[in-house]
């Protein structure tokens, strides 16, 4: 084995001049054309004494007021021979600057899919994570079903606003065009029963006097004077049963009874029941399909008020939450080892150092010999990033570098009936 | 047959020298990867910037990096030694950054003589355009022709020669570098220790002796990938798939996955492990699929 050879100068020159070309593994570059640099060992990056050259829009970063580099930058513009890294006066080579910048197993894992996909174009830059968003907006109110038309009892007026007992609201409903929409066929009354928790320590609740709604005599007065009434204590009330019969959904936001948006997402439970003597229901109960509106069980969707398959899935659809299951086995261990390494993107996509924005993929960095992160890692990170962006799995393998996409898939829905 | 599981101590005479990294090996020479690839067969994979070419991943450049598998094969032949560098991470001291100076102004200054000379060889080969152009430019001004002179344009031309200013400098940058200082022989390198590891390096280093081409085995879900010659001008032949039971306990649905796995590609899959019997005795078997007249 012999050392590299060390160019002569005149070789130097014709190469430098395009008259001679020189070995394909050789590295001359006018001085002129490279950027400097300083190894920092404290802090292991590069500090940037002359930037030359077009890569700077993406790569170095400030620290007081220096620009420097971090090693896989650094490594890649070395050995691109855009960048020359001085330590003490001596350029390194590239065996060095390979071990000095790349102190472990990780590091090499990182710095190979950096130079591959820069390489190619991309533009990389460690991840940033967003900063945290929003809470997500609810959505719109459905309108609740129940409004009370008449009422029984008196009201207590706590300062603190908070029912301690249940509270039975018990509404008579003369017409039904004071019912709001979706609310058929019509009672004559609603029992609105509000469940307070019990307070810390106790196991009973305590009684208390209801809400008063005796100036209340319609819908829309009730909409009005809520807010005069005070907000319910949300926390303390842990259910608000309505005893109704409904066509729509089955589930209210806790807001239709206070002022106070809570944060909690309890929910109104409708309980469904018989309905009562009103005409609507005689009707049902003597038409042709009367069998099906006798006894305790009832069609929940009654067929007048849809108008396809669609519309009855839409209706019947169990709220859209991700699965919330725990499951031990599913979360791994090394959580540590899926986090996301770089932030890619595209060659032609405008990049502003200061205000990155959002970028088009994010990429993950493993060996071929580490195993497939398991589901619930992957959601519980792609829950913490909130946005769409796809993420990217870089496999690393001794001699090539695979790139894995592991995203959500949702099935379509297929009707061939109505 | 008795198979060594342990390697050879190692000899520090051997020629090729390879850098511990995590496990793996990386050859900085050219010479000496040359020399692995074509003599010894193990191919490696190249992961550096070829410098002639850097914008693509099709081709790359050195350092040439081997497997745990590569290393074990190349340290049994007792071909190549493996070394930790203890002083590459360190500053240069004062004598070797004063002899690079030395070397860098030395070079610099053979380059302002050299890139001197040939502008001075480029006058003397065009000198006759030079002197065309000149005439030209006389006899339109009204000059006489017979003042311009052969020799004192040329020394005219040079006179207005500039010395190549230190932006201009030629710069080479080394790949390997040139004071690997007290390198250490990693002894007693611990490798194979589990018995996944024992069995993939036993494979590897049957295989080889057998006279195929190894690469890695990524692409198509395997180990390793066998050629009968260099994988440049061959497809694979075998992809092998060390496994860690015996293939009678593999169920009929891994055996269908393992044999379409082949089957599509046109590749044979060889199944490798340890023998029932004999300890360390590694057994091959293949997945083929049989024209079998059942209709």
């Amino acid at each position: 084995m012999s050392a590299e050879r060390r160019l002569s100068p005149a070789t130097l020159v014709a190469v430098a001049m395009k008259r001679l070309v020189a070995h394909p593994e050789a590295r001359v570059q006018t001085r002129g054309q490279m950027s400097q640099g300083i190894w920092h060992r404290e802090r292991s990056q590069v500090r940037v004494t002359q930037a030359r050259g077009k890569y700077w829009p993406v790569v170095g970063h400030q620290i007081e007021g220096q620009t420097y580099l971090y090693p896989e930058e650094a490594l890649f513009l070395l050995e691109i021979q855009q960048l020359q890294v001085l330590d003490a006066e001596v350029p390194m080579s590239v065996q060095k600057a390979f071990t000095v910048m790349l102190t472990h197993e990780r590091a090499v894992l990182r710095y190979r899919v950096y130079s591959h996909l820069t390489r190619l174009g991309y533009k990389l830059i460690r991840h940033q994570p967003r900063p945290s968003s929003q809470p997500r907006k609810r959505g719109p109110t459905t309108s609740p079903v129940v409004g009370p038309e008449a009422i029984h009892a008196p009201i207590k007026r706590s300062k603190s606003h908070a029912l301690d007992a249940p509270s039975r609201l018990v509404v008579p409903v003369a017409e039904t065009r004071l019912l709001p929409a979706g609310a058929w066929p019509a009672r004559t009354r609603y029992d609105v029963v509000f469940q307070p928790r019990p307070p810390d320590g106790q196991a009973e609740p305590q009684s208390a006097e209801p809400w008063d709604l005796s100036q209340i005599s319609s819908w829309s007065e009730w909409k009005k004077n809520r807010s005069r009434m005070g907000p319910i204590n949300l926390p303390s009330v842990q259910e608000i049963r309505v005893d109704c019969e409904t066509s729509g959904r089955g589930f209210y936001p806790l807001d239709f009874w206070s002022s106070s948006v809570s944060p909690a997402e309890e929910k109104i439970s409708i309980t469904r029941s018989v309905a009562d003597d009103t005409s609507s229901a005689r009707s049902l109960a003597s038409g042709a399909l009367r069998t099906l509106w006798m006894g305790p069980v009832k069609p929940m969707i009654p067929a007048r008020s849809v108008h396809s398959t669609r519309h009855i899935l839409e209706l019947i659809r169990i709220p859209n939450r991700k699965c919330n299951i725990r499951d031990e086995t599913l979360i791994d261990d090394r959580l540590e080892a899926f986090k996301i390494d770089f932030d890619i993107f595209l060659p032609n996509v405008s990049f502003k150092k200061s205000r990155p924005g959002l970028p088009n993929f994010r990429v993950i960095v493993t060996s071929s010999d580490e195993s497939v992160p398991k589901s619930q890692s992957l959601q519980s990170l792609k829950e913490s990033l909130a946005d769409s962006v796809p993420l990217l799995m870089g496999v690393v393998g001794p001699g090539n570098i695979s790139f894995f996409a592991l995203q959500d898939t949702s099935l379509p829905r297929i009707i061939s009936v109505g | 047959m008795e198979q060594h599981v342990h390697l050879p101590p190692p000899d520090p005479g051997a020629a090729v020298k390879i850098q511990m990294f995590f496990g793996q090996g990386l050859i900085w020479n050219l010479e000496d990867a040359i020399e692995v690839r074509t003599k010894h067969r193990i191919l490696g994979s190249f992961i550096g910037c070829l410098p002639k070419a850097p914008r693509q991943v099709q081709r790359f450049g050195l350092p040439l990096l081997l497997s745990s598998e590569e290393l074990f094969v190349l340290l049994k032949e007792k071909v190549a030694v493996l070394l930790e560098y203890q002083d590459l991470s360190l500053k240069p001291n004062p004598d070797q950054a004063a002899e690079f100076m030395k070397y860098l102004e030395d070079s610099f200054q053979g380059q302002i003589k050299a890139s001197h000379e040939d502008k001075i060889q480029n006058i003397k080969e065009n000198l006759s355009t030079i002197l065309d152009g000149k005439r030209k430019k006389a006899l339109s001004s009204g000059k006489a022709i017979a003042d311009i002179r052969e020799e004192s344009v040329f020394q005219d031309e040079i006179s207005k020669l500039k010395p190549l200013p230190e932006d201009h400098m030629a710069v080479q940058t080394f790949i390997e570098e040139i004071w690997q200082g007290r390198s250490k022989i990693v002894p007693d390198w611990n490798f194979p220790t589990t018995s996944m590891e024992r069995l993939r390096s036993q494979a590897f280093y049957l295989l080889w002796q057998e006279g195929f081409h190894l690469t890695d085995g990524d692409k198509f879900g395997g180990d390793f990938l066998v050629y009968n010659g260099s994988p440049q001008d061959h497809h694979a032949r075998f992809i092998v798939v060390c496994l860690s039971k015996q293939p009678e306990d593999l169920s009929p649905n891994e055996v269908a996955a393992k044999y379409r796995l082949g089957t599509t590609v046109k590749k044979t899959v060889l199944l490798a492990f340890f023998s029932p019997n004999e300890p360390n005795q590694v057994l091959f078997q293949s997945v083929e699929s049989s024209n079998s007249n059942l209709k």
